[in-house]
């Protein structure tokens, strides 16, 4: 098992890597068309062959993973920083504090995730540059993915309001701030980073769902999700296998991540 | 350390004689009345007071209350605490956050639990002393004398390791070292030695006397453990099913106890401590 984590983790680091470089390693643009050579096979020109708009697929497959496997993490960032605050404040606030904290948190759990994004996404400019648009995808995964962490990080800050730590520094007389930075989210971090890594995977994902739809980041820039939407043409995946390249990279992306989470668990 | 650090409240008690506290009070918890019933006691200054009494008798409930934190753990005060002449009951919680450990040292029961895990011992030195003063690094100028008097290392080291590191007894100095940081008037240890081996609790013990001593610091001494109270304390207290049933010089109340249920407590001793100071 300690083989195959340590497998995953090499998996990830040159996935990583590779979209990181993706600039170094592209042998085109991936928005460049080669009208020539549309929907062709691989070659050595082209390695992963060409897509319907004559686009370097290799090329594409790195960039996309660097907006996807970048992204994400930054939105997790939001959404755990997000939890940590908010749930941390309900679970040591306690009170009419909590009440609505968990109100709002409820709503927030028991909206359906996709339609949210739908209409949520919907309301930005169609024609918005594609990197604002990939900002702004992940931006909102991060910021309406709060609610399942903070409801974790609110249950553990419950745990802590009552710990003789928390009351000894209410003893020496110090302010409410510095109590929940320094006491409770301090004491949440492991909690939060576990939170953290799960929640890679399903960003990810979420892109990749609009994407699907189309409202995920917009062309030419790629993502996986953007990517993934090609599979929808069973025709032409069955002509061109290749085509499945970017939906190895996402499940081979999300099965490392939750191998490599299993080995920070048993370690802490 | 101690002539460094003026006590800003001096003027103030000038002005109100040498009592330091007098409290008369009584405490609700939410779902249970009355756990505490009409306590009245006073403290002078420089006193150390042993407040005696069996477990859930109020003795923590009591020191709650002086500080203000009763509400955290849903109980509510009655009555009046005054310290040095302020009604701590009618202040709001903006300024009795600053009577916390700036007026009123705090030392608790279970070191270790009593310290934040992921905190070194400087930053809870840090951190203390920012909830107090403007300046952030002042407590680096205070710490060497501070820690000097409380027997702790004065290395780097020590202050860059974690509480998990320390033994308890370590971590019982460090938190008297913290409920000295801005010199209060007067100290509340709520069973501090309860936690400790024989020899560290002797030396904590002495450690209470000496400040006690030295810099005229009164300690509220809560305890269920006689031969501490006996050894340390100038006056004592004994509280029973939430009612004081006793109080006088330690010399009478261990000499000559009056209520039956302090004469039950005297008769659990051995060998009576007082005879053999």
């Amino acid at each position: 098992m300690k083989q195959l984590r340590i497998a995953a983790m090499g998996v990830l680091v040159a996935i990583f890597s590779a979209s990181l470089a993706a600039d170094l390693l592209s042998p085109h643009p991936y928005g460049e068309q080669y009208r020539d050579a549309v929907n062709a096979a691989p070659s050595r020109a082209f390695p992963m062959g060409t897509d319907d708009m004559g686009r370097d697929r290799l090329s594409r497959l790195l960039h996309a993973c660097r907006v996807s496997l970048l992204l994400a993490p930054a939105a997790a960032l939001v959404a755990t920083t997000l939890a940590g605050l908010l749930g941390g404040a309900a679970g040591y606030l306690g009170g009419t504090a909590d009440r609505v904290f968990l109100r709002l948190s409820d709503l927030f759990l028991s909206l359906p995730w996709l339609f949210l994004f739908l209409s949520v996404r919907s309301l930005l400019p169609l024609n918005a540059a594609p990197a604002v648009s990939a900002v702004a995808t992940f931006l909102l995964l991060g910021v309406l993915g709060w609610a399942g962490p903070a409801r974790v990080a609110r249950a553990c800050a419950c745990g802590l309001r009552q710990s003789d730590f928390v009351m000894q520094a209410k003893a020496n007389g110090r302010s409410p701030m510095r109590l929940l930075l320094v006491e409770i989210v301090r004491n949440l971090r492991p909690v939060l980073a576990a939170q953290f890594w799960l929640a890679i995977p399903v960003f990810v994902l979420a892109e990749a769902n609009l994407g699907l739809l189309g409202l995920g980041v917009s062309e030419p820039l790629p993502s996986l999700g953007g990517l993934l939407r090609e599979l929808e043409n069973y025709q032409a995946v069955v002509s061109q296998p290749w085509m499945v390249a970017p939906a190895i990279i996402l499940i081979g992306v999300t099965g490392c991540l939750h191998l490599v989470l299993g080995w920070e668990e048993i370690r802490r | 350390m101690t002539e460094s650090l003026p006590r800003s409240d001096d003027m103030e008690a000038a002005a109100s004689g040498a009592t330091l506290l007098d409290v008369a009070v009584s405490v609700d918890y939410f779902g249970r009345q009355a756990a505490v019933r009409e306590v009245r006691f006073s403290m002078e200054r420089g006193e150390i007071l042993g407040l005696i009494g069996e477990s859930g008798s109020g003795k923590s409930t009591l020191a709650m209350a002086i500080l203000g934190l009763l509400s955290f753990r849903g109980g509510k005060a009655r009555g009046e605490i005054r310290l040095q002449g302020r009604d701590l009951l009618a202040l709001p919680e903006r300024e009795m956050r600053q009577v916390r450990g700036r007026a009123i040292g705090f030392v608790p029961q279970s070191p270790l639990a009593a310290l934040n895990p992921t905190l070194r011992l400087d930053g809870h030195f840090r951190e203390a002393w920012r909830a107090h003063r403007p300046d952030r690094n002042g407590w680096r100028e205070v710490l060497p004398d501070l820690l000097r008097r409380v027997q702790l290392p004065r290395e780097a080291e020590f202050l860059r390791q974690y509480p998990r590191q320390l033994s308890v007894g370590l971590a019982q100095r460090v938190l008297i070292a913290l409920a000295l940081l801005h010199n209060p008037r007067l100290i509340i240890a709520d069973e501090p030695t309860s936690a400790l081996d024989a020899i560290t609790q002797s030396g904590v013990l002495s450690l209470l006397a000496g400040l006690n001593r030295d810099l005229q610091t009164s300690i509220l001494f809560i305890s269920h453990d006689l031969v501490s109270v006996a050894r340390l304390s100038h006056r004592v207290a004994i509280l029973l099913h939430g009612e004081l049933v006793e109080q006088g010089p330690a010399v009478e109340v261990f000499g000559n106890p009056q209520h039956v249920y302090t004469r039950q407590l005297m008769a659990t001793l051995l060998v009576n401590p007082l005879l053999r100071r």
